[in-house]
């Protein structure tokens, strides 16, 4: 399974929603569930999955509008 | 840590507040207060050595508009007192909590600065600076 394919899984448990429902170009806007907090669950669960950790510096520093955006912390 | 507070998002603080103070034996500690910086108002009550801080949203786009949507009239967080948030915000990310919400002033609690952080086992815990 690749990193992409693995967040989309995690969204789709997070948001509630299909995984064949979402996409990387996915955005907030699209998704009810899609807010504030699922945004850090997203994170958490993919630190875990992943097995890094993201500071709190960074997560400031990426504004996520979009399932893709959350790849932008993994770089 | 030490405990502050339980949060607990209400629909209603007039409702809710009743609802502690007649069945189950709160008493109100303060009046209510508006958060402008959260928009939501915030009345604390305390009952023996256990405190809870009624939260109720006062906007569409206020901090919590959206977690009663999800969670519903429930309590959502637990307030732990700190000495430093910012030496306790480097403990907490090395144990892989995320900061949500940045310290901020909180008029409720006398303009003493919380932060909120969360983690997937234990979901959000708020720290409240209490500089000795």
């Amino acid at each position: 399974m690749t990193r992409e394919e693995k967040l989309i899984d995690i969204c789709a448990e997070v948001l509630m929603v299909e995984p064949q429902k979402l996409s990387l170009d996915t955005t907030r806007d699209e998704v009810d569930t899609f807010d504030s907090l699922a945004i850090v669950m997203i994170v958490s669960e993919l630190c875990d999955a992943l097995q890094i950790t993201v500071r709190s510096e960074k997560m400031e520093m990426v504004e996520i509008e979009k399932i893709a955006d959350f790849l932008k912390l993994l770089d | 840590m030490t405990v502050h507070h339980i949060g607990y998002l209400v629909k209603s603080i007039d409702r809710a507040s009743v609802k502690f103070f007649g069945e189950l034996g709160y008493r109100n500690e303060g009046t209510t207060v508006y958060d402008e910086f959260r928009k939501i108002n915030i009345l604390f009550m305390v009952n023996g050595d256990y405190r809870i801080e009624l939260i109720e949203s006062a906007a569409d786009d206020s901090m919590t508009g959206g977690l009663i949507k999800k969670l519903g009239v429930s309590p959502y967080h637990i307030c732990y007192q700190v000495d430093s948030i910012e030496e306790a915000k480097v403990e907490l990310e090395k144990q892989g909590y995320i900061m949500t919400a940045a310290p901020e002033a909180a008029p409720a609690l006398d303009g003493r600065r919380v932060a909120f952080f969360y983690h997937r086992d234990i979901g959000l815990i708020e720290l409240l600076e209490v500089k000795q």
